[in-house]
């Protein structure tokens, strides 16, 4: 009794502590009606990265200031984007950790490190994690060794643990598994170790595997194989290490694919290499591939389809429209029918040389080979190996209709390499079979953050940066617009007009995804830079 | 927010003849290598076949030749002739894996690959397919003194800090490699340039910039984002310039501090490239 007298008057004591709240598919399905949460990696299903908060506005922005901030515990560079439920932040940390913290101080609260091994190193992508999801009372995070782990998330406590892949194939992850109800999708990396690509769906119950739906063909009669010359499928590619997109209504599921396998040598693969390079649309209970879309066929330059794609509903040709969008690692900005993966538009974001345009059903117009396709000297095309953009996403205001992105114009001089390929094990720039390439240099690299009209890609605006930018891009109810430049300015613009209106200098470059959240009533803006976390807010 | 941070008018017009004075610190060696040569048993390289030799070739081409130029004679990385020999097969197994320097480490091919490109080095031999310096070190070394070199360079512990130090240039550069800069200093990336300049945007880049109320300054580059630009003139001070009070920004990317040293005989050329040639460390 006494006890309890004692404990009652601590409480008083405090702040109100952190509660550690139920995510029910619903609320993540209707994340639009808290804005004060971020539930999903991409904010919404519908990956628009628009926070609904209000309070930091053009006219206040120049009176932003650091919060508070988290360094990692174990090094390394962040590139999570958090979630943030009630006030707790989950955040993941290289190579696949993951801490719970207080979202207004800054304090830990728990944190979580699976059992990687410690020698293992991924071919082709650097050991990161970009992100957990939750749903109801658990949070889930993908491994670099292929494992989806659901924790307790009140506690950190691992709840189950299912092997995804097997990391001598080749397969790694860095990915933020996307919750839907009652099912945990997550992909996989490892095209360039020729791995196969794949999407799986497990329960959230109790980590068991419901439906896998490969990207390539494994077999002569699969769909799609009629597009590898002699076999050629049997190297993989069309990974699926990006983070996609749902639809609730139509309940599809809506993921970028990667590179065919070896990719910088396509002369042993001739044919379109279906289903690399595409957005894929696939049903949520079954797997089943409702649609595709090939963005780049036949690919040689590494252009990923990766990049989370945006859903939206707009009107185009006087028509309501259920549309997905996407700003294509090959520099065009492509806008598609959801329903049926209908091209509508699409035109280049970043500058390209290697495409005179699409055609009416989207297809790439490519210029002649000899002038594209890489060789043995090495070919000057752009956009680079980084693409036009890469795993940083871009973000969609419903409130000005503009897409906004970071668009990188660079080139790179493409080198064709042997066409040898084994799993696990490769050749190339950065592991990847087939060749490689030489990009150009920072000070003939720009990027710049781009809005373009969410519609048809006309470019409304430019913020022109000096380097190399590789940060996600939010966009906020208040009108502003958050990125960052390669120095690691983190910046606001007006998000009608470009204007820049406030920045400050965190030391290192931010290669991550901002986030905006709100505890008691005050607006946040999250993001990190080198190996910290930053949290800014008004006085 | 800095504005037009430190500068007084008598400084604005630099002039880039050189002048000399330096407060610049001495740019930092690397570390030295991890595994000293002569601890060789078992090095992996033993039981390498033609066919990972030539493995080597390809993966050095896409992984190493941005950097050191693919003869591996060194562009903004060092020459590679020999270095196997001087470090050692594990000590470049280590450099590639933990980085040195200006150098990132490699991670993304596995140690099999990495022995390979060791392997492909190692056959490069001390000069490869390099031309040797054909001078006269000592009296390159004249001509070295002769024209004032050391007012920007230091070698050892002597001279200015302008512009990059030669201690170890004849380690890190090629003798065709010095011939072409001492003839052309703005085509070819300075001498110690390593890749976090590169990603910071510095090196020695001279920029021209005018601000709104009409001063004029060229310096070095040191540093330069979105928001601010940072010169340094030749006698070492630095300069932060707010760019919304820039009128213009003009980087002068063929030019260089340095001037061209095409007057100079062939046969003095040939020499001073043989004293660069020679210089291999601390002194």
């Amino acid at each position: 009794m006494r006890f309890a007298r004692c404990f009652v008057a601590l409480m008083a004591l405090c702040y109100a502590a952190p509660s550690f709240g139920q995510v029910s598919y619903e609320r993540l399905k209707d994340s639009a009606k808290e804005p004060q949460n971020w539930l999903t990696y991409s904010g919404n299903y519908a990956s628009q990265r628009f926070s609904g908060l209000k309070q930091i506005t053009p006219e206040n922005v120049a009176g932003l200031r650091v919060a508070w901030a988290y360094q990692l515990r174990g090094g390394g560079v962040m590139e999570s984007s958090p979630i943030i439920v009630d006030g707790i932040m989950y955040v993941s940390e290289p190579p696949s950790n993951v801490t719970a913290i207080d979202a207004r101080t800054g304090k830990p609260l728990w944190h979580y490190v699976p059992p990687v091994p410690r020698d293992f190193i991924p071919v082709g992508l650097f050991p990161t994690n970009r992100g957990v999801a939750v749903l109801d009372d658990k949070v889930f995070v993908a491994t670099i060794d292929d494992h989806l782990i659901a924790l307790d998330a009140k506690s950190g406590t691992v709840r189950w643990n299912s092997l995804i892949a097997d990391k001598a194939e080749g397969y790694a992850i860095t990915q933020a598994p996307l919750a839907i109800n009652g099912k945990i999708v997550v992909g996989v990396g490892g095209g360039e170790a020729g791995a196969h690509g794949f999407l799986s769906c497990f329960d959230a119950k109790d980590g068991k595997l419901l439906w896998r739906t490969y990207t390539v063909p494994r077999s002569d009669s699969d769909p799609g194989a009629d597009t590898w010359a002699e076999g050629s499928w049997s190297n993989g590619g069309g990974t699926t290490w990006n983070t996609g997109s749902y639809d609730p209504e139509l309940n599809l599921i809506y993921w970028g694919t990667g590179n065919p396998a070896p990719d910088w040598n396509g002369e042993g693969r001739m044919g379109d290499n279906l289903f690399t390079c595409s957005m894929i649309a696939l049903d949520a209970d079954t797997g089943k591939m409702k649609w595709y879309f090939q963005f780049t066929p036949h690919e040689t330059h590494d252009w990923d389809a990766a990049e989370p794609p945006i859903l939206l509903d707009a009107t185009v040709n006087g028509k309501p429209r259920k549309l997905l969008v996407q700003a294509n690692r090959n520099a065009f900005y492509y806008v598609l029918d959801r329903t049926n993966g209908e091209f509508i538009a699409g035109v280049p974001f970043a500058k390209q040389t290697w495409a005179k345009g699409l055609d009416a059903k989207g297809r790439p117009i490519a210029l002649p080979a000899a002038q594209i396709e890489p060789s043995v000297e090495g070919t000057l095309v752009y956009p680079s190996l980084t693409g036009g953009i890469n795993w940083t996403s871009p973000c969609y205001s419903p409130l000005t209709g503009l897409f906004y992105v970071n668009a990188r114009d660079g080139f790179a001089y493409y080198i064709k390499g042997e066409r040898k390929m084994a799993p696990g094990n490769s050749v190339g720039i950065i592991g990847g079979g087939g060749g490689g390439g030489r990009m150009s240099g920072p000070d003939e690299t720009t990027t710049s953050i781009r809005a373009l009209v969410a519609t048809t890609g006309e470019k409304k605006w430019e913020y022109k940066m000096i380097g190399d930018s590789w940060t996600g891009v939010l966009v906020t109810g208040g009108g502003l617009v958050f990125s960052a430049d390669a120095a690691g300015n983190f910046f606001a613009l007006n998000a009608n007009t470009g204007e820049p209106l406030w920045h400050l200098l965190l030391g290192a470059a931010v290669r991550s995804n901002p986030v905006s959240y709100a505890v008691d009533g005050k607006q946040y803006i999250a993001d990190s830079a080198g190996n910290s976390l930053f949290v800014f807010s008004l006085p | 927010m800095i504005s037009i941070r430190s500068l007084c008018a008598a400084s604005l017009v630099v002039l880039l003849s050189a002048l000399g004075v330096s407060a610049l610190r001495a740019r930092a060696q690397g570390p030295p290598p991890q595994n000293p040569p002569g601890a060789e048993q078992g090095s992996p390289v033993d039981n390498l076949t033609p066919d990972d030799i030539a493995m080597g070739k390809l993966l050095f081409a896409a992984n190493c030749a941005s950097c050191h130029g693919v003869d591996a004679t060194g562009q903004l990385g060092p020459n590679l002739h020999g270095v196997v020999q001087r470090l050692g097969e594990q000590g470049v197994f280590a450099v590639v894996r933990n980085g040195r320097g200006g150098m990132p480490p490699v991670s993304s091919i596995n140690d099999a690959r990495v022995w390979q490109v060791v392997g492909y080095v190692k056959t490069l031999g001390e000069s490869g397919s390099m031309e040797k310096a054909t001078g006269d070190p000592e009296k390159g070394k004249d001509v070295y003194d002769a024209n004032g070199c050391a007012t920007c360079h230091t070698i050892g512990t002597v001279g200015g800090a302008v512009g990059p130090q030669l201690t170890a240039i004849g380690r890190s550069r090629a003798p065709k490699y010095l011939h072409e800069f001492l003839l052309d200093p703005g085509k070819n990336p300075p001498p110690d340039m390593s890749l976090p300049e590169r990603a910071g945007n510095t090196g020695y880049l001279l920029v021209h910039l005018v601000t709104k109320d009409g001063h004029e300054m060229t310096g070095i580059r040191v540093n330069e984002d979105t928001f601010e630009l940072t010169l340094r003139d030749v006698g070492g001070h630095f300069y932060t310039f707010d760019k919304t009070k820039l009128k213009t920004i003009e980087p002068e990317p063929g030019k260089s501090v340095m001037p061209s040293y095409s007057n100079l005989s062939a046969t003095d050329l040939d020499n001073l490239v043989a004293y660069l040639s020679s210089l291999k460390g601390a002194q």
